[in-house]
């Protein structure tokens, strides 16, 4: 096929997909010449005989649904992910302190207040409960 | 339209009853669309479903410059083009199972599904990209600057897949 008539055939695609329009121009060159006409109409007979897929389709609702229950998956996990990039900053913030304190001869010190945590921190536990109780109850 | 807009600002919003709305609209043709490009009816179902699962997560991110139909079947061309990297599984198609147009007289209907088989064999034989230009075009009437926004390629390349479809069609004639 010549390039003339590949181009000619691009445009009589375009005017059968109305996208662009029958010139006189591309007219005349329909009715000489014979390659061309038949393109033409093999657009028309490609067009007719296209099939026709299943179309009784019927709306899923387990594929919605479900679609929904994948993105509630995936919003846990990227806060998990989120929470967990949280609180490893967090540590190695304090982390950090502690570390700084140490060097700058706090050691003792953090020592100290290590140990009165361990002591004391656990005899707060039923007071935090409690208030949670309360906090619940109102 | 105005009722899309509607619903569409609503999802955007928050609203998870409008944006179930919106995909139950656009149901069929996502899977229409998908089905006709892989002609496998499991394929199809778990694709759809990441497209909506992709439509919900971004769906703030949609501007409203198309209709939300061509945005979906856009996510669905490039999770079609994924799962096709992914897998070659898809090209193991269930021809037989597809239903095929009926036509008015038996005569006539012989001639014409045996046509249409070998349309329909080819159509699954071209290259994807090929494919997807075709049915968006023959199917959906998407105009070249639509397909090409979906397909993220440039009009010239539509059209030449276009002919490239119809060429090849035309040897079946």
């Amino acid at each position: 096929m010549s390039y003339n008539h590949e181009k000619i055939q691009e445009k009589l695609m375009d005017v059968f997909y109305k996208e662009g329009e029958l010139t006189k121009e591309l007219k005349s060159h329909i009715d000489d010449c014979s390659e061309c006409n038949s393109f033409w109409r093999d657009l028309n007979t490609i067009e007719e005989n296209i099939p026709s897929f299943d179309l009784n389709i019927e709306v899923d609702e387990r594929v919605i649904g479900g679609a929904f229950r994948k993105v509630g998956i995936l919003k846990e996990k990227r806060k998990n992910i989120k929470d967990l990039a949280l609180f490893a900053t967090i540590a190695s913030i304090i982390l950090g302190c502690v570390g700084l304190l140490a060097n700058m001869g706090y050691g003792k010190s953090i020592i100290l207040v290590q140990i009165f945590l361990v002591i004391f921190a656990p005899l707060s536990i039923p007071f935090m409960i409690r208030q949670r109780l309360v906090k619940e109850e109102s | 339209m105005f009722l899309e807009k509607a619903l569409l600002e609503k999802a955007k919003l928050g609203d998870r009853e409008s944006l179930e709305i919106l995909l139950r609209d656009n149901y069929k043709i996502i899977y229409g669309y998908l089905l006709k490009l892989t002609t496998n009816e499991d394929i199809t179902k778990d694709i759809t479903q990441e497209v909506m699962v992709k439509a919900i997560l971004n769906i703030k991110k949609f501007k409203g410059d198309s209709k939300l139909s061509t945005w979906l079947i856009s996510i669905a061309s490039n999770l079609y083009k994924d799962n096709l990297r992914k897998s070659n599984q898809i090209s193991s198609m269930q021809i037989e199972e597809l239903s095929v147009k009926d036509s008015q007289n038996v005569e006539e209907t012989v001639i014409n599904k045996d046509t249409v088989r070998k349309i329909e064999k080819m159509l699954l034989d071209f290259p994807y990209e090929k494919r997807m230009a075709f049915i968006l075009k023959n199917y959906y009437n998407y105009s070249y600057e639509e397909i090409g926004t979906i397909l993220k390629c440039p009009i010239g390349t539509v059209r030449s897949r276009l002919h490239y479809c119809i060429k090849k069609l035309r040897s079946l004639m």
